[in-house]
């Protein structure tokens, strides 16, 4: 159904060419948005969705930019993506929007976002841009989503919101990890999955 | 024809048509969208009220908060914000509070009896205090520590409720809560926030009854006198 | 003696290529060098030091320099004990009591330090095996300060989740002993601090008012017991209860280590004597923190409590002197400069003394300042070394501009 070129384009960026456990791009706000599962699979989806057509913008109109204010442009048209998404948000999933903050803004100034812009918009057809734009996204959205689950599980005991941990534990002496819930953890549980991940891919090869 | 797109003119031309786009289409939605976000801050406001007023918030928060409320003074957000509710029967005093922790801004809601005096219920919120820590008095075992202890004294002067670590006692015979342990800062804190807020910014409104709000022009037909 | 080391050395033939333990030939070597001096030595020629002395006796000598701090720990931990459960009469300890209080201490220690080692060797050994290594002896300190660091009523479970976290994310990822950049033993107690802060803070944190193994537990508290710490009650303000003296001769509340200065100052004098700790990063640390404290006394700070603490008071409060000799001075995680261990140990004492005046949240700041320089030190030695370096380009030119003329 898929070329082979249109699959890696899709799918490589899921696991060999990760945008943050191979390029480490967006580790910041994946330290940020982390604590727990549901902002991080909000995020997930909202970077996806802005690349995706942040990219697909950028390709349709990647022959009449001047290449002098290019950056420009694209930094326009993810604004513009990134605003309205927030707008969206505040309208339609209130809490979601005040958990994520001036994270969402700052999607803005994602390094994944102008990263494909430039690296993939500006040379490839809208079809192909689509298709990268989703890879990337989602490939950073997997990521999130491990280090949130194992933040939110060891940190507050819960997923989702919904207790995990019996209390039978906590009355036991368990406690929840505060480190988990600090910014720090983020970065060594990154470490983790690319200490994996490249363990992995090693035997691959 | 060939445009040359790295002329200056078209620079300009095309830089500045973009940005009129952009400016239109996000205009645009932000007016679309504005009335349903100030609803949601609303909500949200509402919602911190009734926990306060230790409601079950259920599935429609903003019809148990309007089924409720009688009266309110707010200024957007900021002091003071009074209200009045009817709960079973009863009138209930909602103030909101506002203070600083130990990394950011606190605040909440204190929700008093009609005597001005008993703590219905509280409510807090905070900026960015220590998770597992500070932020615990946002929790319900801080919170319902508060519920039944008295801002007034034996003379009827406003001394807010004080928090203290366990087994402290207060100086001058305020009525106290046990502060979270390992939370000092925060802790004193709340204390900070409900004794500058009750004692100062609400001392008029607490000493002087609802003259203010029936000043607002909604028409009442009991006004609160000081007893 | 001579025997025995027969008889080691032919079950150690099992461990050799090709014998039947060959898989566990690093545990082999780890015992075997660790209670024998390696017999082999450089080959003659060419011009080689000879000395018994490896990195297995230094550390060693280290662990006999915690000794005194250890023991005198464990006195203390009962003492508290039976203090706080007021089964001490006022005319003071009994020589019965204070076996009871020896040995309560004892009990209450003994299982941090073998959870300590268990964990942390454990892990230590399944690296080396993994990585075709010996098993490197780093952890032998470690193992040791880890008991005398942490409070005495942290949950053991949080202490073997905090040991295998920093044997493994401050030491192993980063090459195993010798290559680590931060002090393990105070990764370890930085992560309970934070991973668990309400187990961390708190009154009596510091004090084993239960029982230890179902042993005298169920006394009822003193009344108006309070377990805090000098300066958990300075950065609460409340006055201090205790003298100089009473916090230089450590019957005070504390982590098991750190509360009496004259066992610490025992194990400095050994650990100078034989050479193996820079007396250096010792004296620079405590003019440091004095002379900080000291201009907070001077200046301003008039309305923090801790800011007005005594200068002398900050040297022998908290974990001030146990940190400056034990901690600043590990040989892998400090400046190796010579001058560049006064500067690392007058920014260690700067920084401790600050957080503790400055920040509200950390009453005590020695674990943070360390860790915190442990990250400057190979900085400072570049830093020194550049500009030696410079210096000595400095004299050679001005050298060779005379000769030329």
């Amino acid at each position: 159904m898929l070329s082979q070129k249109t699959k890696d384009t899709l799918l490589g960026p899921l696991n060999i060419n990760n945008p943050v456990v191979v390029q480490v791009l967006g580790i910041c706000s994946a330290l940020a948005v982390t604590v727990q599962l549901k902002p991080a699979l909000v995020m997930g989806i909202a970077v996806t969705i802005i690349v995706a057509m942040a990219n697909v913008i950028v390709s349709l109109i990647r022959n009449t930019i001047p290449m002098r204010i290019r950056i420009i442009i694209q930094l326009v048209v993810v604004a513009a993506l990134v605003t309205l998404v927030s707008e969206i948000l505040k309208a339609f999933a209130y809490d979601v929007a005040m958990q994520l903050s001036v994270y969402l803004g700052l999607i803005i100034t994602n390094c994944i976002l102008m990263g494909r812009l430039e690296a993939f918009a500006m040379t490839n057809n809208a079809w192909d841009s689509l298709l990268d734009g989703l890879g990337n996204g989602l490939g950073y959205a997997i990521i999130l989503v491990i280090v949130a689950f194992f933040r939110e599980l060891l940190g507050s005991g819960a997923l989702l919101g919904y207790q995990i941990i019996p209390d039978s534990w906590y009355a036991a002496g368990y406690e929840n990890c505060g480190m988990m819930m600090m910014p720090a953890m983020a970065l060594i549980l990154v470490g983790c999955i690319i200490w994996a991940h490249r363990s992995l891919n090693k035997e691959e090869k | 024809m060939k445009l040359n797109t790295n002329s200056n003119v078209y620079t300009i031309v095309y830089a500045t048509i973009v940005v009129i786009i952009v400016a239109v289409l996000l205009a645009l939605v932000s007016q679309v969208l504005s009335p349903r976000q100030a609803a949601n801050v609303k909500l949200d406001q509402q919602k911190q009220m009734l926990v306060a007023l230790n409601q079950e918030l259920g599935a429609d928060p903003a019809a148990l908060y309007e089924s409720l409320v009688r009266d309110t003074i707010d200024k957007e957000n900021a002091k003071p914000g009074i209200f009045r509710f009817e709960v079973d029967g009863a009138t209930k005093y909602v103030l909101r509070l506002h203070g600083a922790g130990l990394w950011g801004g606190i605040g909440g809601y204190i929700a008093l009896d009609e005597d001005k005096n008993t703590i219905f219920g509280i409510n807090f919120n905070h900026e960015s205090e220590t998770p597992g820590l500070g932020a615990l008095i946002v929790e319900e075992p801080f919170r319902s520590q508060f519920i039944g202890k008295h801002i007034r004294n034996a003379e009827n002067e406003i001394v807010s409720v004080v928090v203290l670590k366990k087994g402290n006692q207060a100086e001058n015979g305020e009525d106290q809560v046990d502060a979270v342990s390992g939370a000092t800062i925060t802790s004193t804190g709340v204390s900070d926030m409900l004794k500058a807020n009750l004692c100062d910014e609400y001392k008029e409104f607490l000493d002087e009854g609802m003259k203010e709000l029936t000043n607002e022009g909604k028409e009442e037909d009991h006004v609160e006198s000081e007893d | 003696m001579k025997k025995l080391y027969e008889i080691w050395k032919k079950f150690g033939q099992n461990f050799e290529q090709g014998g039947k333990l060959e898989k566990l030939s690093s545990f082999y070597d780890a015992f075997d060098t660790f209670l024998f001096t390696p017999q082999t030595t450089a080959k003659r020629n060419g011009t080689h030091i000879h000395d018994g002395s490896d990195s297995k006796r230094t550390m060693i000598l280290v662990v006999m320099a915690l000794v005194p701090a250890m023991l005198f720990g464990m006195f203390n931990v009962g003492y508290q004990h039976l203090l706080a459960t007021g089964q001490i009469p006022c005319c003071g300890l009994t020589c019965a009591l204070w076996w009871k209080a020896f040995g309560f201490g004892l009990l209450a220690v003994l299982p941090y330090i073998i959870v300590a080692y268990a964990v942390g060797l454990g892990i230590e050994f399944i690296v080396a095996q993994i990585k075709h290594e010996e098993v490197a002896e780093g952890f032998l300190v470690t193992g040791f300060i880890i008991p005398l660091i942490v409070p005495i009523n942290t949950p053991l479970w949080q202490v073997a989740i905090a040991v295998a976290f920093a044997v493994i994310f401050a030491k192993e990822v980063f090459g195993g002993t010798g290559y680590n950049i931060f002090n393990v033993a105070l990764i370890t107690r930085a992560f309970l601090f934070f991973a668990y802060p309400s187990s961390m803070t708190g009154d009596k944190m510091f004090i084993r008012t239960e029982g230890t193994w179902g042993w005298d537990g169920g006394h009822a508290l003193v009344d108006g017991f309070t377990g805090a710490t000098p300066l958990t009650q300075l950065a609460t303000g409340t006055p201090v209860a205790q003298s100089f003296w009473d916090m230089a001769n450590g019957l005070i509340p504390g982590s098991v280590g750190e509360t009496c200065l004259w066992a610490i100052l025992l194990g400095a004098c050994l650990l100078i004597a034989t050479g193996v700790a820079s007396w250096k990063t010792m004296l620079a640390t405590f003019i440091g923190g004095g002379l900080t404290a000291w201009l907070f006394n001077q200046f301003g700070a008039t309305d923090n409590l801790v800011g007005q603490y005594p200068w002398y008071f900050h040297l022998v409060s908290g974990g001030f002197a146990f940190g400056a000799v034990f901690m600043a001075t590990d040989p892998v995680t400090s400046a190796r400069t010579e001058c560049g261990k006064w500067i690392y140990g007058f920014l260690i004492g700067l920084v401790a003394v600050i957080v503790r005046v400055l920040n509200p949240g950390y009453p005590e700041g020695m674990m943070l300042a360390i860790l915190l320089m442990n990250a400057f030190a190979p900085l400072i030695d570049w830093c020194v070394v550049q500009s030696n370096i410079s210096k000595r380009a400095k004299r050679s030119n001005s050298a060779s501009v005379k000769l030329e003329k």
